[in-house]
């Protein structure tokens, strides 16, 4: 695939700077300022300490010290008071720009290739971008905080290093070099944590989500009763806990030994900071009202230094998440504009003839080596039943995806009346189908726009309607009180309506007669439908959709009898195309089949020749 | 059994720790022990910073005594250091060694919970719910460590705000009195901001479920087909942009009315510190106390002050994190309701079945899935069951293997009710395929035993053989031992629908219980492969009483007798030869309209 993009953090910054200024605009000087007045009013009360202890020093009167305090706080009031003002609203604000971002993720993935989207890198794009808008301390927002929080940071050591520096610039130095000094051992403690623990903690991590999503899935239930599997696989579990312990033992040791060093660094520090001090008390006229203040700000100093370079990780990291988010925002597609619309191309033909033609047409999924088409070659008439069949992974679903453009053929073409199909406008192509997939997925709006796919002012109740008693639901319809406005599914309002397989089934064909489109596409249900209502669900599809091409997918030879044509694939190829009736004459594949399955049915026919076991 | 009325903060959380100390108690004692120190560690560090600097700012001032300098400091670092270095190692430990491994541990509680919770608990979409509540619970409120980690140091700054009250009390009354109103205000404006969260989360939460569920699910690939191709973008964006303008309009209102409590503890804060400064710096003025003593109260009240604030917010998030607990919590105490007896089973002999009168009505329905439904099965006997989807077959198997308990009637085994053998010695009589078995990521080997310590090699190859799974598994590199699915291993392998199948079916074979149901799968396989397992399944089980689950009325003609099931009830019994001439029985039409569609090409096919 293509490297992937990174940016620098800067880089990232001007990103978010850039989305923050066009949706929030004032939410920029307020970070700014919110930024510049935090770190003031820190070094605030070790200032007025060190004043209060000069005047103690120096027996002032009361008055002094009264006035002092009133200025202090009348400038803490003010700061605190625009302080407070500035966070509550830079709070939603900085919400409402990851929300913001969040939509452009969701925009990107509905418009961009259906083929992408499946593809799994591409799949774990979008989780990585996902990650990056889903919480407050991670990539965009996290980042903006972290930001904040550098910049606060940044100017407190600054403002504590000049009060040091009146003492001595050495100490500022020596007070580095000391925090500096902590990241060595955290630095290889955490590599050798990384490479020693974590990547040997990976596969445990993979069983106990495997045990976690097993237990969890109730199609494991009956299994687990009747077997008596549940202790069993409990210990199984604690087997793996066990040994994970056992490596998370050694991490522990680790980090005992890196954090022994750092507390012995901290001591040094600790050590040469009290002499120090108390060394220019004694023989170099240092005030104790300074000498607390220096204390203050060497503290405020290791600390502001200390969690900046934390925060530096931190952002670093989060800006890597930014990176996902942008990577996945600028995956390039191939145009979609393309010259022609269908309407142009059957205008100019004679009459409103539709034919597909697949030529030598393969399709491998990207990075995959194996086929899931190999030079399929046929064509579909216009107003033809096409029945496409074979068994589970025999690439059925791939050739229907390929005809609606979902997929692009890896080679070969597909011909619509002689033009290749991606020279149509891909949305506009896109109107030619109106197809019912394996899982029809319904959606938490209105049952109406479930049906009409449009937004709320576009969508025509009354059709909707229609389309929907057309298809069989007359009777749902009427048990429901505010009919086809009535809310689908729990998860938006809770007295939102589910419907059961078969009517969602039929929910989905009434969306496939509201559109209307030329060409229908059935994907075999995957519900457990028995034969019986397989065929009967194809049948009374059938009838509803007149005149219109349409192909049929089943790995059930009899359902898809009644259509003219049948394809019958076999690990990827075309192995055998024709009617019925020429199938079984070539006495090849789907003969076969079909024999396996219509034996037991023969045998009765010849009446009482069947033989019994047991 | 529902969360239905409020549970209080405290009861949450009162429930929450007791459960949960209780079960680590249980677990592993020398927790407690480490966990201990560390809140003594944590309760004391913070007067090593209120004491020390006293009497090396008097020393300072006044003697100026090298060595008691050089005393005071190295007490104070070396303390410092000391309590740092043993607080690293307890909290090292506690959260590696102990609360990580709690997480992991109460997890597969919870997996057990779940494999053992009454089977009718899995079908009801509700208990799925608290499930993944309970897990995901589990998981916000930050595992195990989540809870005793706030409690932890909640205890620490309690203890620590004794001892600065101690303090202040004996040096400074009216300070103390300062610092108590300051933060019963703070604790007030706090609980009041609380309050006002909690009201708009109310609001919030709908508009997040709404939120969710556009821009997480839709943006799902599952949809995208659809949503491509009848070019639903528009209905999705336009969905997704109100709910985003109603969020934010939920924020906005949240901050502006959240606003002057924010305002209300920063102003608090500021006027605590000056009223502080100047009422320690007027006594020090006075010399009533030491310079030394000015910094100590100073440090005193801060320490007051960020132990309040520790205490209060860490209260906070214990209630937050016990209500999210709490979803595990109760859901670890729902009661199984199945009915245990004690009648030990015979295994050896082969038995018979008798439903009487059974009727069937799912929990919390009325409609009656079956109804008086009587009949009886001979030891050794083949017995298919057939009838459209929804006739009533599956449920008929799941009573009979006690995932649910009949509505009416009895079922009766050997004479007697299900019921009253003991549990665990009826499932040793039923081997059941069902037509959504599962199988694990472990070997094939292990599939198929279910368990290591009782396996029998020679059995194992036996059914592996019976199934035909033989060459296959030789195949393999680790043969038998060589893992399905790749959790487990990386080289594990992928086993075909056929393969699957036939390994289910070694699992019910090894199993050698005397009476063997199978649940015809409607899953797509090979139809070549699946003739040739299914003829061969009546060979298999041979003299043992089978029930045959069958969508394909072709196959039922294997056995003995044909129960056709319509609308809960039977319809008809007997064998094919009875069942296909009646005229007008459901077998046969059912049968006819079945077999027609391979019957119209014999002159092609023969």
């Amino acid at each position: 695939m293509r490297e992937r993009k990174n940016y620098r953090v800067d880089q990232n910054i001007l990103f978010l700077y850039r989305g923050m200024k066009q949706w929030q605009r004032p939410l920029i000087p307020m970070l700014l300022f919110h930024m510049l007045f935090s770190a003031i009013s820190i070094f605030f009360v070790p200032i007025l300490i060190k004043l209060v202890i000069e005047q103690i020093e120096l027996s002032r009167g009361i008055w002094n010290l009264l006035i002092m305090i009133l200025l202090y706080t009348g400038v803490t009031l003010f700061l605190e008071f625009i302080n407070g003002v500035l966070q509550s609203q830079g709070w939603w604000r900085i919400i409402h720009c990851r929300m913001r971002f969040l939509t452009k993720i969701m925009r990107k993935t509905l418009t961009m290739d259906y083929q992408k989207l499946e593809n799994p890198n591409v799949l774990n794009g979008y989780y990585r971008a996902m990650n990056a808008v889903n919480d407050e301390n991670k990539g965009i927002e996290g980042m903006i905080h972290s930001f904040l929080k550098l910049g606060i940071l940044f100017l407190q050591a600054l403002v504590a290093a000049i009060i040091l520096s009146t003492l001595n610039p050495l100490l500022v130095l020596i007070m580095f070099g000391i925090v500096l000094l902590q990241f060595l051992p955290i630095d290889r403690t955490k590599k050798k944590d990384k490479k020693e623990v974590w990547d040997a903690l990976s596969p445990y991590f993979r069983k106990l989500h495997y045990f976690n999503t097993m237990t969890k899935d109730f199609e494991y239930a009956k299994d687990i009763r009747i077997y008596q599997m549940a202790d069993w696989i409990y210990e199984r579990w604690c087997d793996v806990n066990k040994s994970m312990q056992r490596i998370l033992r050694y991490s522990r040791n680790l980090w005992i030994r890196c954090h022994s060093i750092l507390q012995i660094l901290k001591m040094i520090q600790e050590g040469i900071l009290y002499t120090w001090l108390i060394y220019s008390v004694l023989y170099g006229n240092l005030s104790i009202a300074n000498f607390t203040l220096y204390l203050a700000s060497v503290k405020s100093f290791t600390m502001a230094v200390e969690e900046f370079f934390w925060k530096v990780a931190v952002i670093k990291n989060q800006s890597a998440e930014v990176n996902d988010f942008r990577e996945f925002l600028e995956y390039e597609e191939e145009s979609r504009k393309a010259l022609r619309t269908v309407a142009q191309v059957l205008s100019s033909q004679a009459g409103k003839q539709l034919e597909f033609t697949f030529d030598k047409v393969s399709f491998h999924y990207e990075g995959q080596e194996t086929y899931a088409l190999r030079e399929v070659s046929f064509t579909i008439k216009s107003g033809e039943r096409l029945a496409v069949v074979g068994v589970n992974g025999a690439g059925k679903s791939t050739l229907i995806k390929l005809l609606c453009r979902l997929y692009e053929p890896s080679e070969g073409r597909i011909l619509l009346n002689g033009i290749d199909i991606r020279e149509f406008d891909k949305e506009d192509y896109f109107t030619l189908f109106s197809p019912v997939f394996q899982n029809v997925e319904l959606y938490a709006f209105p049952m109406a726009e479930n049906v009409s796919m449009k937004t709320p002012e576009e969508t025509d109740s009354l059709r909707a309607e229609e389309m929907l008693k057309r298809a069989g639901l007359t009777k749902k319809l009427d048990e429901l009180p505010e009919g086809v406005h009535t809310q689908l599914l729990k998860i938006i309002q809770e007295n939102g309506t589910d419907l059961s397989g078969g009517e969602r089934q039929k929910l989905a064909l009434a969306r496939a007669l509201y559109k209307d489109a030329p060409v229908v596409l059935l994907d075999e249900p995957t519900a457990a439908l028995d034969a019986l209502a397989e065929y009967q669900l194809y049948q009374d599809f059938d009838s509803l959709i007149g005149g219109k091409t349409a192909v049929y997918i089943s790995h059930r030879l009899a359902s898809t009898r009644f259509c003219d044509r049948i394809a019958l694939f076999f690990d990827g190829r075309l192995t055998e195309y024709g009617t019925h009736e020429e199938l079984i004459r070539q006495k090849g594949d789907y003969a076969k089949l079909f024999d396996a399955q219509a034996k037991y049915y023969k045998e009765t026919a010849e009446e009482g020749e069947a033989y019994e076991f047991g | 059994m529902n969360s239905d009325k409020p549970i209080s903060a405290g009861k949450a959380a009162k429930v929450t720790i007791g459960y949960l100390y209780r079960e680590i108690w249980k677990y592993r004692k020398s927790y407690f022990f480490l966990y201990l120190i560390d809140i003594i560690c944590r309760a004391v560090q913070p007067f090593l910073m209120i004491v020390f600097p006293k009497y090396l700012i008097d020393e300072l001032l006044n003697e100026r005594r090298i060595s008691n300098l050089i005393l005071i400091v190295s007490l104070m670092v070396g303390f410092n250091f000391l309590i740092s270095i043993i607080k690293s190692m307890t909290s090292e430990t506690l959260t590696k060694t102990y609360q990580d491994d709690f997480t992991k541990h109460f997890d597969a509680l919870l997996g057990r919970k779940i494999m053992k919770m009454d089977y009718e608990n899995t079908e009801n979409k509700e208990m799925l719910e608290r499930a993944e509540k309970a897990k995901t619970g589990m998981s916000w409120a930050g595992g195990i460590g989540g809870i005793t980690e706030t409690l932890a140091l909640m205890i620490s700054s309690f203890l620590t705000l004794i001892g600065v009250v101690g303090i202040l009390a004996f040096g400074s009354p009216l300070l103390l009195l300062i610092i108590v109103i300051n933060t019963s205000l703070n604790t007030l404006w706090n609980a009041k901001k609380n309050a006002l969260q909690r009201k708009y989360f109310g609001q919030f939460s709908n508009l997040n479920r709404a939120f969710s569920y556009i821009f997480y699910k839709l943006s799902d690939f599952r949809y995208g087909k659809d949503i491509r191709l009848y070019q639903a973008e528009e209905m999705m964006v336009c969905n997704a942009d109100q709910y985003n303008q109603s969020m934010t309009k939920v924020w906005k209102n949240q901050a502006e009315e959240g606003l002057k409590y924010n305002l209300g503890i920063r102003m608090v804060t500021t006027f605590r510190n000056s009223i502080t400064y100047l009422y320690l710096g007027y006594l020090a003025i006075k010399k009533n106390i030491s310079i030394g003593d000015f910094t100590m109260y100073l440090n005193a009240c801060d320490t007051f002050g960020s132990s309040a604030d520790t205490l209060l917010s860490q209260w906070q998030e214990l209630i937050k994190k016990s209500f999210f607990m709490l979803e595990f919590v109760t859901f670890m105490s729902i009661r199984e309701h199945l009915y245990l007896g004690d009648i030990e089973c015979d295994l050896t002999e082969i038995p018979t079945i008798e439903f009487k009168n059974v009727s069937f009505a799912y929990p919390g329905s009325d409609q009656l899935i079956l109804q008086d439904i009587s009949f009886q099965i001979k030891p050794g006997e083949h017995v298919a069951i057939v009838g459209v989807n929804g006739a009533g077959k599956t449920t008929m198997i799941k009573l009979l293997c006690r995932l649910y308990e009949v509505t009416d009637g009895e079922i009766l085994v050997q004479g007697i009710n299900i019921k009253n053998y003991r549990y665990e010695d009826y499932m040793k009589l039923l081997s059941v395929v069902f037509q959504d078995f599962k199988l694990l990521a472990f070997s094939v080997g292990e599939n198929i035993t279910l368990n290591q310590e009782e396996r029998n090699e020679t059995k194992l190859l036996d059914a592996i053989l019976k199934v035909n799974l033989k060459e296959r598994m030789e195949e393999l590199t680790k043969g038998v031992t060589t893992a399905i699915y790749h959790y487990f291993e990386e080289d594990g392998f992928e086993p075909s629908g056929g393969e699957q199948q036939r390994i289910a079916i070694a699992r019910a074979l090894y199993k050698d219980a005397k009476i063997v149901i199978l649940d015809e799968p409607t899953a797509a396989l090979d139809p070549i492969a699946e003739s040739e397992i299914y003829e061969h399944f009546h060979e298999l089980v041979g003299g043992k009483t089978a029930i045959y689950i069958s969508h394909r009325l072709s196959s039922c003609k294997f056995c003995d007798r044909i129960i056709v099931l319509s609308e809960g009830s039977i319809a008809e019994s007997g064998n094919h030869k009875e069942l296909i001439v009646r005229e007008d029985g459901l077998y046969a039409m059912l049968y006819n309209k079945q077999a027609q569609y391979y019957r119209e090409n014999e002159n092609y096919t023969s």
